[in-house]
């Protein structure tokens, strides 16, 4: 047995095994179905030889009757274990496996902000389902099952060897000879089943890709270039799967025919033996299905050693997984409370990997004070916003809030008291309600109701079928732009946090609407420091304090009017911002 | 089903008959070696005639080297038919969606479109193939029953009795188990879109403290798409023990007792009992392994069904294509989200000409973006008419429109692929001059140079690893590289601060020469760059 495995990749059995802890009594329990499974299985040539001997010999009703018995017993306690054992699979299934998939998904959202950035939806979203679902697999069919076959063997060949030796050693030299085939075509096959596992993944991810965005596609008249693409990817992957099919073929045909030349040397030395009277012809009948039994073992040992090649690729893709880096908090890290909200940029550099976007960039906010960043785009607006979330940490220089360096506050502690609006807004599946709150409080109604009112959204929501408890995002309501971003600043804004992130989080809205919420945010959050990336005016001047951001630097820092003075880039957009205020009259008015 | 058949029947009825025959062929050569067994048995076992022997392995051999030339030709002919009716039945299915309109494939999420195109398709043809294997598994059934009437009258005839019996208590079963899976494949679906949004949102979630929530929606489905495995898959395993227990225990059993009295009592010899039990096995396997694929067919059913209310969506005729932009029209348009919902336009009208630029201002939910998507038929009128060079739009193939229309809307996006890749959406044959002159326009092309990778640059999930400006500004780099007769945008520059917002409107405006320009926007910039600019007022 050791044998086969030795062609096998390294197998990760520490990591499985401590994925294994709290289900390994139901593990053991799933083992012994199996073993009972064998056992009872394996001794059903047997019973069948010991029948015909009672016919071909004996001729006596009672000890016939009596191994009939014997065999109808094998089999129902054969059922009895198949039965027990299909429903700790299922639900192991559903436990063990599920457990995994939990685990993958917990560290999912504790990942790296830099690695948010690389994955892809599809890939991801294989991991956990396809690839968690191979460490029951694995250790079902690939540990389990090949050791019930390997005890199923070795009872064969003993049975084989007991009735004759040479008849035995036949078996066990063709059976090696199998395994040699079996080997190399595993390792062959293992290879391939590698190169299309990947190559599928790819595909179903961009498949994916092109499904979200369909209506983007379809609308830049790109359809022919969509089919052809696919076109073009599905059939590699045809044509890698029936490049494998037939090499699974040659297998097959190859291991078949030493099959039966091993059969067709048993048949031989069984008609010496029962020439000479060594052997019954219930013996024979009982060998030759030993024999054609052991093979299928083998045959079977063949397919679940291909398997462990790929269960293991799947076990590995979520082992590396798992290995990717989370989001720590440093030792010593406390839930500190935010008290003022003091927010100091103190020497900033930091780039994503290329060019520095940020160049020692130096910047002080005040407790309380809303702050407007302007600047062209790509200058590191929003990465100051994502590195005070902490979602990368500044190559040099220190952040810092009401005086404490940033990590010296816990991830969670330092989350919980910044919120933050981003430009693009998803919804989470669910209700209004939970969107908000991310609950199902009804208590909480009229606060929602009052801030949905400031956020006049009010009146959009009051219409939605069930209100509160209407679902939005996908598959329930779609809901425009603006009114994703008001949701998403309502959830802020319920929040109460001692510091709020807005990311451009009014650039869907109409200065009018724009004006109101920023004031309804000010007047909620009277002593939360807001930090805003903004392009228009109306948020800029909703600001007590304006600071441009130009070459990675801070280029001007200060009120409206000391910025009108000092800075020319300002000065430059202030007017142009004035000049369209000016001459955009004169509209033409249609009545909706 | 029958529609279908006759489709395939005719562009791979060849191949398939060939592969009839050589399963056929290949389920006789099957048939031979219990035979063989037979003769051994009888004239070399109880006979001794040792002799024969030799003329037993030949004939083994012989059997073996047939079957395995057999099996790789019908393994040829196999993957020249089914893996080609997968690629069509795909290919089917994209066509599809790329021939519905927007409204029509907006129906469905993401996931349940890839769902639809990838696993039902795949199941669809698996289908068929299962269903060809069960003709092909009778004709070997019906032989083998013929064998063992010769071999053995009663104990066939008391064997065939056991047959129906198998059919009824999988009939019985299989329905629960396709509500069951039914049942996953539906939590599945909602598995998919929660996944997707929980990686694309992924900033959210970090920011504002939802892992807890996030990982008790994901606990939540898995339990429930759990309940619905188990159920299905313990359906399943309860049906296959009944089968075992009436094949193997009911007749396997019965048969060799019965056997055992009749060899008793000297009415059949031994080697013919052994061989009919090897002939009765064979047929028995078969007969369990098409019960499993009438188990499973549920959920591939499912699929064809699927596959095929997808294909029969319909689609109205549009017989019309549109030329050149001339004029574009609202005539007295109604909308509202839904039906009984409040109307956001009540009799809407507009008329665009072609050269005109047209600014749709007004605050917040009066509708602007809702103009444009009707245009772009994302949304369908309740009432009233579009009207495209004086043709309705219903009668218009949509192509034609998108062909000479650049819409950037709202909710317009890039894909997760490289650059490159997302430039040549506006063009499939843009060379590289082209894409880096539509870049150099669309003043992202300094940016593009400095990436390493430079065009072949991967973007992240939804352009996350571009900000909100340079995400807008590929776009319009790729709605120059469309260069379409007319440009409609929607908020398209609001991410843009200003200096470089004046830069694309000019590059437009000049570009509006020959080039209708409509967009939605809620700033007064835009504006002073418009001939004509549409005031938009929310309904009372």
């Amino acid at each position: 047995m050791k044998r086969e495995e030795k062609g096998l990749p390294k197998i990760p059995m520490k990591h499985i095994f401590e994925t294994t802890k709290g289900y390994r009594l139901r593990l053991g329990a799933l083992w012994l179905t199996v073993i009972a499974g064998t056992v009872t299985g394996a001794l059903f040539p047997h019973a069948i030889g010991r029948i015909v001997d009672e016919i071909f010999y004996e001729r006596r009703m009672k000890e016939f009757l009596l191994s009939f018995l014997l065999y109808a017993g094998l089999f129902l306690l054969n059922q009895c274990s198949h039965g027990a054992l299909n429903y700790l699979w299922a639900h192991l299934e559903v436990t063990y496996v599920v457990s995994i998939r939990r685990r993958c998904f917990r560290h999912l959202l504790r990942l790296k902000a830099g690695i948010w950035t690389h994955i892809r939806s599809g890939d991801v979203m294989k991991r956990i389902q396809d690839d968690a679902e191979m460490y029951l697999e694995f250790i079902h069919r690939s540990l389990f099952y090949v050791l019930a076959n390997a005890v199923q063997l070795a009872f064969s060949v003993g049975y084989l060897l007991h009735a004759d030796a040479l008849l035995g050693i036949t078996a066990v030299v063709m059976m090696f000879m199998i395994a040699y085939s079996v080997r190399y075509f595993t390792a062959k096959l293992k290879k391939r089943h590698q190169r299309i596992q990947t190559e599928k993944g790819l595909v179903e991810a961009w498949i994916l890709e092109m499904m979200t965005g369909i209506v983007q596609w379809k609308l830049l008249n790109a359809e022919g270039k969509v089919k052809r693409d696919y076109r073009e990817k599905q059939r590699n992957v045809i044509r890698e799967e029936v490049d494998a099919d037939y090499l699974a073929l040659k297998a097959e045909n190859i291991n078949q025919a030493l099959t039966l030349i091993g059969q067709l040397g048993i048949y031989c030395i069984a008609a010496a033996c029962i020439g000479r009277g060594d052997m019954t012809v219930g013996q024979f009948v009982s060998c030759a299905a030993y024999f054609s039994t052991c093979a299928s073992y083998y045959n079977a040992l063949c397919k679940k050693i291909t398997n462990i090649s790929s269960n293991l690729v799947g076990i590995r893709r979520v082992e590396e997984f798992l290995g990717w880096e989370e989001e720590e908090d440093l030792p010593g890290a406390a839930d500190i409370r935010i008290e003022k909200g003091l927010v100091r940029f103190e020497d900033i550099s930091f780039g994503y990997g290329g060019e520095m976007v940020l160049k020692g960039l130096k910047l002080e906010i005040g407790p309380g004070e809303r702050v407007a960043f302007m600047g062209k785009s790509g200058e590191g607006k929003s990465t100051l916003l994502h590195l005070l979330c902490r979602f990368y940490e500044p190559l040099s220089g220190q952040i810092s809030v009401d005086g404490k360096g940033l990590d010296t506050y816990t991830l969670s502690g330092l989350r919980g008291q910044i919120a933050a609006v981003w430009q693009e807004n998803g919804l989470f599946q669910g209700s209004l309600r939970s969107n908000i709150i991310f609950g199902e409080d009804r208590s909480q109604d009229d606060r929602i109701w009052e801030i949905l009112e400031g956020l006049r959204l009010k009146k959009a929501a009051e219409e939605f079928p069930e209100g509160l408890d209407t679902v939005v995002g996908s598959g329930g309501r779609e809901l425009s732009g603006g009114q994703r971003q008001r949701i998403a600043i309502a959830r802020c804004i319920y929040r109460r946090p001692r510091i709020l992130l807005l990311d451009e989080a009014t650039s869907a809205l109409d200065e009018e609407t724009e004006g109101a919420v920023n004031a309804f945010i000010r007047q909620q959050l009277p002593h939360t420091t807001i930090l805003a990336v903004a392009h228009r005016f109306a948020s800029v001047l909703a600001a007590e304090k304006c600071v441009v951001i130009e070459g990675g630097r801070v280029t001007g820092a200060g009120t409206h009017e000391a910025l009108l003075q000092s800075n020319g880039q300002y000065r430059q957009s202030y007017e142009a911002y004035r000049s369209s205020r000016l001459h955009g009259g004169g509209a033409f008015v249609s009545e909706t | 089903m029958n529609h279908d058949k006759a489709v395939t029947g005719k562009k791979h009825g060849g191949k398939i008959l060939v592969y009839v025959f050589l399963q056929l062929l290949q389920t006789a050569l099957a048939l031979l070696p219990p035979y063989c067994y037979l003769l051994f048995l009888n004239q070399v076992i109880l006979e001794q005639k040792t002799e024969l022997l030799v003329w037993v392995c030949l004939f083994y051999v012989l059997v073996f080297m047939g079957n395995a030339l057999v099996s790789v030709l019908s393994r040829m002919t196999r993957n020249r038919i089914f893996p080609i009716m997968h690629m069509e039945e795909k290919e089917k299915v994209l066509e599809k969606y790329s021939r519905l309109d927007i409204d029509a494939v907006q129906r469905y999420t993401a996931g349940e479109l890839k769902e639809r195109l990838h696993r039902d398709t795949e199941n669809a043809v698996l289908y068929k193939e299962k269903m060809l294997e069960i003709g092909i598994s009778s004709v070997r059934m019906l032989i083998t029953a013929g064998i063992l009437l010769w071999l053995n009258r009663t104990l066939s005839l008391v064997s065939f009795l056991f047959l129906p019996l198998s059919y009824y208590i999988t009939r019985c079963i299989r329905g629960k188990s396709n509500v069951q899976y039914e049942k996953k494949r539906h939590i599945q679906g909602l598995y998919n879109d929660f996944m997707i949004h929980s990686l694309q949102d992924w900033r959210e979630v970090k920011a504002g403290c939802l892992e807890e929530t996030q990982q008790r929606q994901f606990d939540d489905l898995w339990t429930r798409m759990g309940e619905a495995f188990l159920k299905a898959h313990m359906c399943w395993f309860m049906n296959r023990t009944f089968l075992a227990f009436k094949d193997v225990f009911l007749t396997k059993m019965g048969l060799y007792l019965l056997g055992g009295f009749l060899a008793l009592k000297g009415q059949v010899a031994v080697p013919a009992l052994l061989t009919f039990m090897e002939y009765y096995a064979d047929l028995a396997n078969r007969l369990l392994g098409m019960i499993d694929i009438v188990m499973r067919k549920g959920e591939q059913e499912e699929s064809v069904k699927r596959v095929k209310k997808i294909l029969e969506t319909e689609q109205p005729e549009r017989p019309k294509a549109m030329e050149a932009f001339e004029r574009m029209e609202f005539a007295d348009v109604d909308f509202a989200y839904t039906e009984d919902g409040e109307a956001v336009l009540k009799k809407f009208s507009l008329e665009i000409r072609r050269g005109e630029s047209v600014a749709v201002m007004g605050e917040s939910g009066c509708g602007k973006s809702t103009v444009l998507r009707l245009m772009a038929g994302c949304l369908v009128p309740a009432g009233g008419e579009i009207r495209w060079n004086g043709c309705p739009m219903d009668q218009l193939d949509r192509t034609s429109i998108y062909a000479k229309i650049g819409f950037l809307l709202q909710d317009s996006s890039l894909f997760n692929l490289s650059i490159r890749e997302n430039l040549l959406f506006g063009r499939e044959d843009a060379s590289e001059e082209e894409m880096t002159l539509a870049c150099t326009r669309a003043n992202i092309m300094e940016f593009i140079r400095e990436l390493p990778l430079g065009f072949e640059t991967v973007i992240g999930e939804n352009g996350i690893r571009l900000s909100g400006g340079q995400r807008q500004r590929l776009m319009i780099a790729r709605l120059f590289l469309q260069n379409p007769e007319v440009i409609v945008f929607d908020e398209a520059t609001s991410a843009l601060d200003y200096q470089n917002e004046s830069g694309i409107l000019d590059l437009l405006v000049k570009n509006a020469g020959e080039k209708t320009l409509l967009m939605v926007t809620h700033r007064g910039t835009s504006v002073t760059r418009c001939g004509r600019v549409v005031q938009l007022k929310t309904l009372p």
